[in-house]
Formats: structure tokens, sequence, C-alpha cells
């Protein structure tokens, strides 16, 4: 896998996966603020995030999740990380954003979420 | 010890990298090669000093690499390294300039640890940014640091130089200079840049990130994460022309 792009899966009707690449950074987080408010504009409800090969998430790449979350909250929908790597789980915990932010250990208990 | 290959396509390079003419490491090269990698790097950080059949062994995979079209880097050299290749007039072939990277243990006065010294200089754009990430993270590793202490230094890298680009007016072709020293679990970093007067101290401490979500921001996090992340952060405007940012980060473990 390359370092930005994303691979995009539809699970269900209302699901959708995104799975990162080695970076969530300035490079590629405006593609994700778009790719975001695109699905939910197409009804998608809940978007899962895998962040497993995560090895930079950067201020901008957080920024691009925060920014778009309240939105599909307000459709009864979410924004979910799971796979958490290292640096993104610091970053996050720096953030004091762990609780706000839906976390889950595994793309299963993502989707368990998903109504 | 034979050469030893990682993910990022790099070989760490011992005394006896050059024995039987480096026969071992030139095969071993060959192989990676023929993945055709963009870029194959060489730590030299355990080379105390390069004898002239060890500089013939590295001309030659020098030529290997070009005619795979890989650029092949030196990096962690020593300085017993650097004196031989700039007396051959070698450094611009190698990567060892105008980029230089140095890194060095000395034994710290009444401590039990080194204090181990890193500097780079690199241009600003997203290019130079990477591989200058990259450099850091490899210094990073070689040291073994707590994973905290070494994910925060990377994080708080990435996010300096990017508010440097953001902020400074920078050419791409301008340089930042950075050094790094840690000690006993204290990591200083130092950033000089000759860009406009930006001092990223005054931004505060207590950004409110879950009403900043509330109100759907989706930008101007950087200065908010390098203040959280950071121990101690001064600024000062040097001689008019250039600004310097040292940030200090302790080890929590």
């Amino acid at each position: 896998m390359t370092d930005n792009p994303f691979d995009v899966q539809l699970l269900r009707d209302h699901v959708s996966k995104v799975t990162l690449g080695t970076k969530l950074d300035n490079s590629n987080a405006p593609s994700m603020l778009k790719l975001i408010t695109e699905a939910q504009a197409q009804g998608i409800q809940f978007i899962i995030i895998d962040c497993q090969h995560i090895e930079l998430m950067s201020s901008a790449g957080v920024g691009s999740i925060l920014g778009s979350v309240e939105g599909l909250r307000q459709v009864n929908g979410d924004i979910i990380l799971c796979n958490l790597s290292a640096q993104a789980h610091r970053v996050l915990q720096v953030l004091d954003l762990l609780d706000y932010l839906t976390v889950t250990p595994s793309q299963e208990e993502a989707e368990a979420l998903c109504g | 010890m034979s050469p030893q290959l990682d993910e990022n396509c790099q070989i760490h390079l011992d005394q006896t990298f050059a024995e039987n003419d480096g026969q071992e490491f030139l095969v071993e090269l060959e192989e990676i090669l023929k993945s055709s990698p963009r870029d194959v790097w060489l730590d030299c950080g355990d080379l105390e000093r390069i004898t002239s059949r060890g500089v013939g062994v590295l001309w030659h995979a020098h030529h290997s690499c070009a005619k795979s079209e890989t650029m092949l880097h030196l990096e962690f050299a020593t300085e017993g390294v650097l004196r031989t290749f700039r007396a051959l007039d070698l450094c611009d072939l190698f990567g060892l300039e105008p980029t230089v990277i140095e890194y060095r243990s000395t034994p710290s006065s009444g401590a039990d640890s080194n204090q181990e010294h890193y500097s780079d200089t690199f241009g600003v754009s997203e290019e130079g940014v990477n591989k200058a990430l990259i450099r850091l993270g490899r210094f990073l590793q070689k040291l073994e640091l707590d994973q905290t202490l070494s994910l925060d230094l990377q994080t708080l890298f990435y996010e300096t130089i990017t508010n440097i680009r953001t902020h400074s007016e920078l050419d791409p072709g301008e340089k930042v200079a950075v050094t790094l020293k840690i000690n006993a679990g204290e990591a200083i970093f130092s950033f000089t840049d000759p860009g406009m007067p930006f001092d990223p101290t005054t931004h505060p401490v207590d950004f409110d990130f879950v009403r900043a979500a509330k109100l759907g921001q989706t930008h101007g996090f950087g200065l908010a994460l390098m203040r959280r992340m950071a121990d101690q952060m001064t600024y000062s405007r040097e001689q008019g022309t250039h600004n310097v940012l040292t940030i200090t980060k302790r080890s929590d473990a």
C-alpha cells in the first residue's frame, strides 16, 4: 500500500469503510474531508475508518475527521475509528478526543455499532 | 555480520561490508534492485571510517543503482566517513550534501546515559519534509527510545515543519535546520528557518477540540497539538533574519 490513497468499501447500504494508508496528513486531509462529505450526501450514515496502517496522523488529518463527525451524528450516524495505530492513538489521547470520538479495537466491533 | 535490509530499503553496513570486494553486499543489492525501489539508504552509523576498498564497493553500488534509476543515499555518516567522502569530493554523489545529516553519541557528564545528537538540513518542499521525517524516524529507531517519546518527537517534528511551511513564507528551495539532543529521557529540538517572523508560543494551550468539532472546524489544530504535546517551547528571532524555535519533550516513562 502506498502512503496516501484511501481504499473505500461499501459494507452495507448505510455503512462505508475507509482503509487509510500510512498517512493522514496535510497532503490528503482535504481528500478525506471530501470523501466523507460525498458519502454523507449519498445517504451513508456510518463511516468506519480503519487506521491500522497509519504511521502519521497529523493535526490536519484529525481535523478532517473532527470537522465531519457532527454532521453524521445529526443523522443518527457516526464516524468510527478502528484498529488505531500507536501514533494515531497517541495523537487522539493528547488532544483529549478518545472519549469524544467513537473508537473500537476492531472492524467487527465497529460494524456492531452501525445498527 | 552481513548487510540487512529493512522495509524502507535501508541496508545497515558494518566494517565487514567491503570484504571479498563487497560481493555479499553487492549481490544483496542486486536482489533489492529487481523490485525497482525509488531509493536505497545505506546506514553508515556503525562505520567509524571507510577504506579505499569500501569506497570502491560503494562506487560500484552507486553505478548499479543508477542503472536501475534508483537513488542511493548514505545516512548517519560518522565524522570519519564524512572526512573521506569530503576529501574525495563524493558527498554530492552519495547524497551527503547539501542535505547534511549527522549523528553522534557522546558520553554525558554526570549521567549513566549518552547524549545523542542529531542534525539535519533540508528544503521545505513536501518531498524534502517527507524524507527528513523518514530520516528522523530511523534515527529514533536506532536509539530504542520509549515508544511514546519517539512517536511524540516525530509528530512534533512534522507539525512544526508544517507550521514553518505555512507561516514563514519560505520558498521550496530554502532550508530549515533541525537539531535534536536526547539525554536521560529529555529531548530538545531546535528548528531554525529564514522565513517571516512567526512565534507559535503565543498560541493558547487550552484549545477546546471538542468545541471545535461541534462547530465543524476542520483546520487550525496544528499549533494547539504542538502546545499540548510539548513540555516547553521557546521562540526567538535571531539577527532579524531567522526564527529559532526550541521544543523540549520529556519522557513519561
